[in-house]
């Protein structure tokens, strides 16, 4: 029995080690081993606007490569990666005009849909397979910190409508509170990052960036929290100019969600990739 | 018992924070218990609680109380309950006094405590002196007749004349018409379920018919109403028929035979009928009538008619019948669209109300069940359907009709069905509420056809020289200006009470609403129940109401009326004028004032000329109270002196 | 001639290209309540005046020419917000993101990166391509470096032909 496979998606793979460095490194520190999906490809997400039976295609691909590979389940820790695979499982159901077209695609590769793998994100894998208390007992470093915490669009409507958005909210709350986090709801909390209008509209993108940063300030916590690869690239890569679209000045430290348990779990800050942050990270003097 | 040296209790209630959010109760109890006659006072979270009930009852007995002043709500309310209260206290109920220190007080003084405390205790101060002078009365039981009318034979009348039957009640069932039925025999399907509005209800006909205690009168109507005991005597017209019900068994070879056509009422005017006729298949009683003002008199009818049931010579009958109660159940009439002034120019047989498409939609109507063009018979391609033709406006009637949305609905998916998937249906409304059972999940599957529901009221409507319609919406989802070209319009035109309803009301002296139907007892509590003993509603003659409300309602009428009448009996009414004969001079001033006839002025033996009170006429308004020079009649408990000294307290 | 006309473009309703449309959407427009409460929350209508209702409205009659070759479709944030509310489960970002393949495939619009994320797509079997990792000095480093394994990556030759022909060569 093979153990979970990861997909880890683009966005990680150009560049954004931070999420790859700290998501590998908790898992370790955990016990829970992965193993990388290879060959890794594109999941879709940033051609839905050029065809949906095309992104559909790629994203359900890689839930059939891995069960090929003998995989039940695989963990996206891209929350974009994550939506698309299960908003194609429900496109699926409901379209059979678009499983024959895809069963079609899949024929020359010997896949087929009636073996796909469960997605999984990070918060679901932690939460199972450690779970609050787990996490508890493994902590090294409480960290005493209230964040404003982004959920971001892909991971609270993963599956739209359907409740799962706030289960799922539920449980990161309890994991952050095993680590000592607190992340209570702020005004903007469950606005978006402008992540995806970015792919059309650069100045609008940036002006909810800016405003979501704003927002986190305002509501003086301690650092934004982020789950996603896109969030993170709007809120601490493009963080600069997502400020003086909204004429803001002062810096707001970003995390990724493995990061901050990565220091609950006492892993050294540059094992968890934070020089690759650019956002105002050693504000925190957890960072320090 | 209840009479002498007066020891008062006062009774306030908070009714939560209805009345102690506004009013200091703590020391309106104060002030209260220092009134003279005043022996207790105590105030209480909710006095119409059990808790709050019992607590007068102890406080009668601890006390010695004979006479009671509740503070609380208006009398409207909860006076009959406290009454209860004293009599299972051992006190006569009318020695109660109700103060309504909420409708009254708190409610629309509620930014003025202080003086709303001020008038409450001047409110109570009023109920106490008027207590102090209050009689006991005692009611006679007065036996009813085990009968009831009812007034209009569709689905409400129908179903309260089988409840009442059943309940062993002999009923009379008048209706105007020819056949009894109503509206509901006109329909096709009936929403949100679709079933066959004649298969549902020609059984309940039938069995109306058929019931040994209902005697079917159609063709009839109300011609008097009087008082009579604890019941009525009404007068009811059988209108000739000039066929001979008896023998007529319905064969249709009359109406085969006579040369005159008219429009059918029953297919609104879509297809004709003869002047002899019978106005539906399944009309009960399946009988001819011969209408006479179409009638050519030239007997062709009378020589085919193998039961010799044509009678020329018939006149109008009067039936004088005594009930104990009455039911009203005259339904609904749709509103002539034409009258608003954006369509009464336009001339176009395509354009119809929501009737006429029933008709065109039902199997028995006049196309046999086929959708078509009125001009020129073809198939439509095209249906634009309006809601709200005349409802909702200030210009027609105000109201809401209750049904046309779901009507709406239902015709849309009835259209579609018949008309074919190619068809293109079109909904313009101003707000969709489907409000029923299953009526928001039908509104879903009416969408899911590809019905096109539009956020818009169209206002103007154009018709093309080929018989096109043209109607112009603003649509508010999208900011278009639309035009739709239709081949069909349907106006869900608005429902009015039926014309000859105020007539009817007059009769038998209930009042209407504002919105000329029926004024019921109390909106929540009494909605089948006219303020008058004895008289009941059911169905849309109160307000529109769609099938499933009529039957509860008029079931609910019925239970009312068969309660009443089942006992046997009904109480004599307390507030009524009474003639103190020592100081009556016989001047007659008060049968002259009295606008129910409920005085007459008799002589007696001795040559004295006195006045009478007809105990089942008078309503107790007091008019000839305040007429009389000697103060001789007054109404019960309401005499001068009563009222007096409440308006002594009041100007101090 | 039966139906509908808007009366400030003329313009026909276009039933055939909306059900090719709708074809793939969770419950069409057809169901919506023009409720408006889509446009309400929409991230996009705050900056840059979408409205999502007035899409699935003129959709669901049938005006879908205009919307596809319409700037507003590209305007939609992609949030999610209107496909998670929706009392009928419209998701009007479903049908935007159906409009955008129209538009695409008509060759009305595609935006530059998107045309950069396709090129790269077809090129490497990812949307964007492998590079370093930069840290806050600007130093760069690759995975070796950073204790990461090597990965392979790419789509293979049969994905690559199932892909184009999916995309109808776009
Ligand atoms: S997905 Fe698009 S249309 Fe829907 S709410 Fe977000 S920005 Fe608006
Ligand atoms: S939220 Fe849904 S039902 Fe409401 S207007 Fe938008 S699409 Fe229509």
């Amino acid at each position: 029995m093979p153990g979970l496979a990861v997909f880890w998606g683009c966005r990680v793979l150009s560049g954004d080690v931070a999420l790859e460095l700290s998501v590998r490194k908790v898992l370790e520190t955990l016990g829970v081993d992965i193993t990388d999906l290879e060959p890794q490809s594109c999941c879709g997400e940033p051609i839905r606007s050029l065809n949906l039976t095309a992104s559909c295609y790629l994203a359900l691909r890689i839930l059939a490569l891995s069960a090929s590979k003998g995989y039940n389940e695989v963990l996206m820790p891209c929350s974009k990666g994550y939506f698309m695979a299960n908003w194609s499982l429900d496109m699926l159901s409901r379209s059979g005009e678009l499983s024959e077209a895809i069963s079609k695609a899949f024929s020359s590769e010997g896949l087929s849909l009636d073996r796909l793998s469960r997605p999984i994100d990070l918060v679901e894998l932690v939460y199972r397979a450690v779970g609050p208390e787990g996490l508890r007992n493994k902590v090294e470093k409480p960290l005493g910190l209230r964040v404003a915490l982004h959920p971001g669009c892909y991971f609270m409507r993963s599956k739209p409508g359907t409740g799962e958005g706030l289960r799922k909210l539920a449980e990161l709350r309890e994991l952050l509170s095993a680590v000592g986090v607190e992340a209570p709801y702020y005004p903007g909390m469950m606005d978006c990052c402008g992540g995806s209008l970015w792919l059309t509209r650069q100045d609008a993108a940036l002006t909810l960036a800016g405003s979501k940063l704003k927002a986190a300030s305002e509501s003086s916590l301690d650092c934004l929290v982020v789950l996603c690869p896109s969030c993170f690239e709007m809120l601490d890569a493009r963080q600069e100019d997502a400020l003086s679209a909204v004429g803001e000045k002062k810096g707001v430290p970003v995390l990724y969600l493995p990061q901050l348990l990565g220091l609950a779990l006492g892993i050294d800050p540059a094992e968890l990739g934070l020089r690759f942050n650019r956002s105002p990270v050693e504000e925190l003097s957890v960072v320090r | 018992m209840g009479t002498g040296e007066a020891k008062i209790g006062v009774f306030i209630c908070h009714c939560g924070l209805n009345i102690a959010g506004v009013i200091d109760v703590k020391r309106l109890r104060e002030m209260a218990s220092k009134l003279p006659g005043v022996v207790v006072c105590v105030d209480y979270p909710y006095m119409c609680s059990e808790p709050g009930q019992e607590l007068i009852r102890k406080s009668v007995a601890e006390h010695g109380l004979n006479r009671v002043v509740v503070a609380a709500c208006s009398p409207s309310m909860h006076e009959e309950m406290f009454r209860q209260v004293l009599r299972s206290a051992g006190l006569n109920p009318f020695l109660l006094e109700v103060a309504n220190i909420r409708e009254h007080c708190s409610w629309p003084h509620a930014h003025e405590p202080d003086k709303a405390t001020e008038k409450a205790l001047k409110l109570i101060e009023m109920a106490v002196a008027k207590a102090r002078l209050l009689r006991p009365i005692e009611l006679k039981e007065v036996p009813v007749a085990r009968r009831a009318l009812v007034i209009g034979g569709g689905i409400a009348g129908i179903t309260a004349a089988l409840d009442l039957a059943e309940a062993g009640v002999e009923v009379y069932l008048v209706e105007k018409e020819p056949s009894i039925g109503g509206h509901m025999a006109q329909l096709d399907k009936t929403f949100p379920t679709l079933d066959c509005s004649a298969c549902i209800l020609t059984p309940r006909m039938v069995q109306a018919a058929r019931h040994p205690n209902i005697r079917l009168l159609t063709y009839s109507e109300v011609e008097e109403v009087a008082r009579a005991g604890g019941g009525f005597e009404v007068v009811i017209r059988k209108k000739a028929r000039h066929v001979c019900e008896d023998r007529c068994t319905g064969c249709g070879m009359c109406v085969e035979k006579c040369p005159v056509e008219v429009p059918s009422e029953f297919d609104q005017g879509l297809g004709p009928r003869k002047a002899i006729y019978i106005p539906f298949p399944q009309a009960v009683p399946k009988v001819a009538v011969i209408d006479d003002e179409h009638c050519i008199r030239c007997g062709l009818c009378e020589r085919v008619c193998e039961a010799g049931a044509i009678d020329f010579g018939q006149e109008d009958e009067f039936l004088k019948v005594e009930v104990g109660a009455i039911i009203v159940a005259t339904g609904f009439e749709v509103m002539d669209p034409w009258s608003l002034p954006e369509l009464g120019f336009l001339e176009s047989p395509n354009i119809i109300t929501h009737l006429q498409l029933e008709r065109l939609l039902s199997s028995s109507g006049p196309t046999g069940g086929k959708i078509i063009r009125p001009s020129d018979g073809k198939e439509p391609r095209s249906v634009v359907i309006v809601t709200c033709v005349g409802s909702r406006d200030e210009r027609a009637n105000p109201y809401c009709c209750r049904i046309g949305c779901s009507i709406a609905v239902k015709q849309a998916v009835l259209l579609k069905e018949r008309l074919g998937p190619e068809a293109r249906i079109y909904v313009c409304f101003m707000d969709l509420r489907t409000y029923g059972r299953g009526l928001e999940e039908f509104y879903a599957k009416a969408r899911s056809e590809g019905i096109t529901f539009i956020r818009g009221s169209p206002s103007d409507i154009e018709v093309m020289p080929d018989g096109t319609i043209k109607v112009t919406v603003f649509d508010q989802s999208t900011g278009k200006l639309l035009e739709i070209s239709a081949d069909l319009v349907v106006l869900i035109a608005g429902l009015r009470p039926p014309g000859d309803l105020k007539d009817l009301a007059a009769k038998l002296k209930i009042p209407l609403g504002p919105d000329d139907f029926l004024l019921e007892a109390h909106p929540k509590l009494r909605p089948s129940e006219a303020a008058s003993r004895g008289i009941f509603m059911a169905g849309a003659c109160q307000g529109p109401k769609d099938i499933v409300e009529t039957v509860s309602h008029a079931s609910a009428a019925a239970a009312k009326a068969a309660s009443m009448l089942l006992k046997g009996y009904v109480l004599s009414e307390p507030f009524i004028a009474v003639v103190d004969e020592a100081s009556c001079r016989g001047c007659g001033r008060c049968e002259e004032v009295c606008e129910f006839g409920a005085i007459e002025v008799v002589e007696e033996k001795t040559g004295r000329l006195v006045a009478r009170v007809n105990e089942a006429l008078c309503m107790g308004c007091g008019a000839c109270s305040v007429r009389c020079p000697t103060g001789a009649i007054k109404v019960r408990n309401f005499g001068p002196e009563q009222i007096l000294a409440q308006v002594a307290v009041a100007s101090r | 001639m039966s139906g509908l006309t808007d009366l400030m473009t003329m313009a026909k309703p276009n039933e055939a290209l909306k059900a090719r449309i709708i074809a793939l959407l969770a419950r069409g427009p057809d169901m919506c309540l023009q409720c408006g409460r889509c446009t309400s929350g929409c991230t996009a209508f705050r900056l840059l005046e979408l409205k999502p209702h007035e899409i699935v409205c003129s959709a669901k009659m049938g005006f879908v020419e205009e919307l596809v070759s319409s700037k507003s479709i590209w305007d939609c944030a992609l949030c999610l917000k209107c496909a998670e509310r929706c009392p009928q489960e419209v998701s009007p970002y479903e049908l935007i993101l159906s409009l955008r393949n129209e538009a695409i495939s008509k060759g009305l619009e595609i935006p530059e990166a998107l045309r950069d994320i396709l090129m790269t797509l077809m090129e490497t079997g990812l949307a964007f391509k492998p590079k370093k990792a930069v840290d806050r000095e600007g130093k760069a480093y690759g995975r070796e470096e950073l204790g990461l394994p090597a990965l392979r990556t790419g789509l293979s030759e049969q994905a690559l032909m199932a892909l184009m022909e999916l995309l109808g060569g776009a």
